[in-house]
């Protein structure tokens, strides 16, 4: 690239330097598309398309080598950084290689390698940044500084703002870059630096709509565990020698009354520990609310009654003889019902009616039809006694 | 003339544009195609040399401009000036 921006026509020179500061306006998708074609991915491929024509365009504006450099390594870090205080993941394994491609980058290389060396270096100095290492930034620097002497100057102002930037924490170089970058924000995502404050911002609250997420605020710096649910866990004392049995009581009061229904004590829930082995780790009872059941009792039960069976049939006697507007002159309780001794029942004939042409006391044979024997049991007694004969 | 430092860039990059066609001589229309055929370098750099035979032969460069190696900023700067060279035709602007 030095000998492209060197030795390039000045028409070509002069239009490459204003054309590269609107790529991101005109075509914002450029920028990751070259850092996808330098090799890089994902949010590193956006810091290193944010670096390379970053870098190009301050070498193309007649800006020495250095300031190019250190322009592009801070658009680089700008981005990375960006997304680096949300997620904060990968950030120690992506540093360490960073650190040692900067040193590579200072040491010797150019063009498009200078670049991506640069933005190495950068992205290593921003996890160090977001991981909260200052040593990480620190360790960055250092090996610029030991990594070669070719370009002093370079070396020196690419160690010096690396490790400045590693010195400052995230909060307050995001915070200085939105303080510089406010006055360009026309438009979101018009810039690289501009599209990098937005993903900052985008990825904060999305961490923060997240439960059970690190919750980065940018301009603290901080990062938080968001609040969560823990595991509540029982754990009964060691079982001694010659002691009764582990009981934990878990007494009424723990438990919320139900509501409804008849009131009364809720009975005592007892978790008990299984008793304690030797060589066993310790007793651990893990308790959860599903394992305790609460069954109301009462002083006074009600008495307990048999369901009705809502096929069964009620039965009820009614009568079906009525006697009105005769009064009975007295006699059996039969003679009565039968109303055979009531005045107007004709007595002739009632015998015989009654008892067929037989005398008193006779009583048929059922099976044998042998002629009746005149016997007298209970049943003929009744009868007789019925009928007043 | 522009309000905000986007719009005052752009500006400034439709007349860099106007000027680097009329210093080279070339039609806005190669120009355009070119930003396309960088395009597609962009996404395969096999197609590099075809790109920079393309762009020597339309006299937007010398040899000398171009690295036989790909050049991902010459790439860009080529790119936008193509959309930005197709825009200023479909407005009018650049007959203006």
């Amino acid at each position: 690239m030095g000998k492209f921006w060197s030795k390039v026509k000045s028409a070509f020179k002069a239009v490459a330097s204003v054309a590269l500061v609107v790529v991101a306006i005109v075509q914002p998708q450029l920028i990751p598309a070259i850092g996808n074609a330098l090799g890089f991915t994902g949010a590193a491929a956006t810091a290193a398309g944010a670096a390379t024509i970053t870098t190009a365009s301050s070498l193309a504006q007649g800006n020495s080598l250095d300031v190019a450099l250190k322009q592009g390594a801070t658009a680089g870090v700008t981005s990375f950084v960006g997304v680096n205080v949300a997620t904060s993941t990968g950030s120690a394994a992506v540093g360490s290689a960073a650190g040692s491609a900067a040193g590579t980058a200072v040491a010797g290389g150019s063009g498009a390698d200078i670049i991506r060396n640069a933005v190495s270096g950068g992205i290593g100095a921003g996890v160090g940044d977001a991981t909260g290492s200052v040593a990480a930034g620190k360790g960055a620097g250092t090996f610029i500084a030991t990594g070669g002497n070719v370009n002093a100057a370079i070396n020196t102002a690419v160690s010096t703002e690396l490790t400045s930037l590693a010195k400052q924490g995230v909060a307050p170089y995001v915070a200085s870059a939105k303080e510089t970058l406010s006055n360009l924000v026309a438009t979101p995502g018009t810039t690289p630096e501009q599209q990098a404050i937005a993903g900052v911002q985008g990825l904060v609250d999305e961490s923060k709509a997240q439960p059970g997420t690190q919750l980065a605020d940018a301009g603290a710096g901080t990062t938080t565990d968001a609040g969560r649910l823990n595991t509540v866990t029982v754990t009964s004392p060691k079982y001694q020698a010659g002691a009764p049995e582990n009981v934990l009581p878990y007494t009424s009061t723990d438990v919320t009354k139900p509501s409804g229904g008849a009131a009364g004590s809720l009975s005592t829930v007892t978790v008990t520990a299984p008793r304690y082995e030797a060589g066993a780790p310790e007793n651990v009872l893990p308790y959860t609310s599903s394992d305790v059941t609460t069954t109301p009792t009462s002083d006074k039960q009600p008495v307990a009654q048999k369901p009705k069976d809502p096929t069964a049939r009620e039965q009820t006697i009614t009568p079906s003889i009525y006697f009105t507007g005769v009064t009975p002159t007295g006699g059996a309780p039969l003679s009565q019902a039968l109303g055979t001794n009531l005045p107007s029942f004709p007595t002739t004939g009632a015998t015989v009616g009654l008892t067929g042409e037989r005398g008193a006391g006779e009583i048929e044979s059922k099976e044998s039809g042998k002629e009746r024997q005149n016997v007298w049991n209970e049943a003929s007694l009744r009868l007789k006694d019925a009928l007043g004969v | 003339m522009a309000k905000n430092p986007s719009n005052k860039q752009m500006f400034e990059a439709k007349q860099g544009i106007k000027q680097y066609l009329a210093t080279v001589k070339v039609p806005p229309e190669t120009l355009v195609k070119i930003g396309q055929v960088a395009d597609a370098v962009i996404k395969d750099k096999a197609l590099w040399p075809m790109f920079r035979e393309q762009a020597i032969k339309t006299r937007l460069v010398e040899p000398d401009d171009l690295d036989m190696k790909v050049d991902y900023p010459s790439l860009a700067v080529f790119s936008t000036m193509g959309k930005i060279t197709e825009q200023m035709l479909a407005s009018g602007e650049m007959g203006a």
